[in-house]
C-alpha cells in the first residue's frame, strides 16, 4: 500500500512539473509579447528545474528496481537515467540571467551539490567565488567539496573562510578545505614532500575548525568534534602509522582482536549490509 | 563489493592473508541472512551501528571505508577499491616474501 501511494505521488508531481517546464521554455517568448502572462520568479523557476531532476531520478530508480534482468536494467540505465548536465545547463542559465537574486545561489549550488562531472562543478564553484560569496546559503556548498580534488574547490573554500561575514559558514569552509586536503594527501602516487605539505596545511585549518569554530553545529555534533575526529585520524591512521589494535566480538559473539593478524597483510573493511 | 571481495578472499586462502570486517548493521538476523546470501565467508567485528566504537575510533564517516595493512600491522594504503586494492595486496604479499629470502 505505502509503495502504491508513492506512485502516485510521483506521478502527481510529473504532473505538476512538466507544465511548469513548458512555461520555462515559453517564458522569453511571453516577454516579448508583453502579454499578461505573470513571469515566473528565478526561485520558481529554480524549483522547476530541481523538481524536474528529482522526478526524473524517482522514475529512473523505480524503473530500475522493477527490471527482471541484467539486460533490462542495461537498457534502463541508458534509457531512462537522468543526464544531470542537461539540468545543469538550465541551473546555470537561471544563475546567468538573474545574477542579483537569491536564487542564482540556489541553482549554482545545486550544480555543486548534484553534478558529479568537474567542468559543471568548478565553473559554479567560480562564479559562487566571484559573486555570492557573502551568500548565507553556502554551508552545504562547503560541507559536499571534501573529496573534490580541484583547485576551483580550494579556492572557492579559501574565499568563504576569509570573506564571507557568517561566523558558521566560515567554520564549515575552514573545516571542509582540512578534510578535502587531509583526503588529498591520501592518495597513493604522491611524493613524500607533497604528502607532508597537505598533511600540515589539513592540520592547520582542522585546528583552527576546533578552536576558533568549535561550537558551530554539524549534523548530531559540533565542528570541534568533527575536527578533533579528522585529526585524530591524520595522527594515528594516515598511511605509514602502526594501526591501533581492535578488540571486540565477532557475529557469533566470540572476542577477537586485529593483533591477532599479525604476520599477514590484512585488509579492513568497514561494511553494512544496507 | 561482495562478489570481488569473495574472489579476493578466495584467491589469496593459501596466502598469509586475511580479509576483516567492521559491521555497522544494527540487526544481526538480517545480517545474518546476508552472510548466507552473499556467501560472506570473512570474519567481522560486528560494531552495532554507524556510531559504534570501533567506527568512531576510525573516524569513519563513509562506509565502505578500507584500509590495507602489512605484515606489522602498519597502514599501507586507505579506500583502494578493485583492481588497486588486488595490487596493493599483491605489492604487500610480494614484498613479504622478498624480506623472508634475503
Amino acid at each position: 500500500m505505502k509503495r502504491m501511494v508513492v506512485g502516485l505521488l510521483a506521478l502527481l508531481l510529473v504532473g505538476t512539473a512538466l507544465p511548469a517546464l513548458d512555461d520555462a521554455k515559453d517564458k522569453d517568448k511571453a516577454k516579448e509579447k508583453t502579454t499578461a502572462v505573470k513571469p515566473r520568479t528565478p526561485a520558481e523557476q529554480y524549483l522547476a528545474v530541481a523538481k524536474d531532476f528529482q522526478n526524473a531520478r524517482q522514475d529512473f530508480r523505480k524503473a530500475f528496481l522493477a527490471a527482471k534482468s541484467q539486460e533490462e536494467r542495461s537498457k534502463i540505465i541508458k534509457e531512462k537515467s537522468p543526464n544531470a548536465l542537461k539540468y545543469a545547463e538550465q541551473m546555470s542559465e537561471i544563475a546567468a540571467k538573474n545574477p542579483r537574486d537569491d536564487a542564482a545561489v540556489d541553482a549554482l549550488a545545486w550544480i555543486v551539490t548534484n553534478v558529479g562531472y568537474p567542468p559543471p562543478v568548478n565553473k559554479a564553484l567560480n562564479v559562487l567565488a566571484s559573486d555570492h560569496l557573502d551568500s548565507k546559503k553556502l554551508g552545504p556548498v562547503c560541507l559536499s567539496l571534501t573529496y573534490s580534488d580541484s583547485q576551483a574547490a580550494r579556492d572557492f573554500l579559501r574565499a568563504v573562510i576569509e570573506k564571507n561575514p557568517q561566523h558558521d559558514i566560515q567554520g564549515q569552509a575552514c573545516y571542509s578545505l582540512g578534510v578535502l586536503l587531509k583526503n588529498l594527501a591520501e592518495r597513493q602516487s604522491l611524493a613524500r614532500a607533497e604528502r607532508e605539505k597537505l598533511q600540515k596545511d589539513a592540520e592547520g585549518l582542522l585546528n583552527r575548525a576546533a578552536e576558533k569554530y568549535g561550537n558551530v553545529k554539524l549534523g548530531r555534533g559540533t565542528l570541534a568534534d568533527r575536527a578533533r575526529g579528522e585529526l585524530f585520524e591524520m595522527h594515528y591512521l594516515v598511511i605509514g602509522k602502526t594501526a591501533p589494535d581492535i578488540q571486540g566480538q565477532d557475529l557469533d559473539g566470540k572476542q577477537f582482536k586485529l593483533a591477532d593478524y599479525r604476520g599477514r597483510v590484512v585488509v579492513l573493511d568497514f561494511w553494512g549490509h544496507w | 563489493m561482495y562478489p570481488h571481495e569473495r574472489s579476493l578472499v578466495k584467491r589469496l586462502q593459501d596466502k598469509p592473508f586475511a580479509l576483516l570486517g567492521i559491521n555497522s548493521d544494527p540487526q544481526k538476523e538480517k545480517l545474518k541472512e546476508a552472510l548466507e546470501k552473499e556467501q560472506i565467508t570473512w570474519r567481522s567485528w560486528w560494531d552495532r551501528t554507524t556510531s559504534g566504537p570501533i567506527a568512531t575510533t576510525w573516524n569513519v564517516q563513509a562506509w565502505p571505508t578500507i584500509y590495507v595493512l602489512d605484515q606489522n600491522g602498519v597502514i599501507r594504503a586507505k579506500n583502494v577499491r578493485g583492481a588497486a586494492m588486488d595490487k596493493v595486496v599483491d605489492d604487500l604479499l610480494k614484498e613479504m616474501q622478498e624480506s623472508k629470502t634475503p
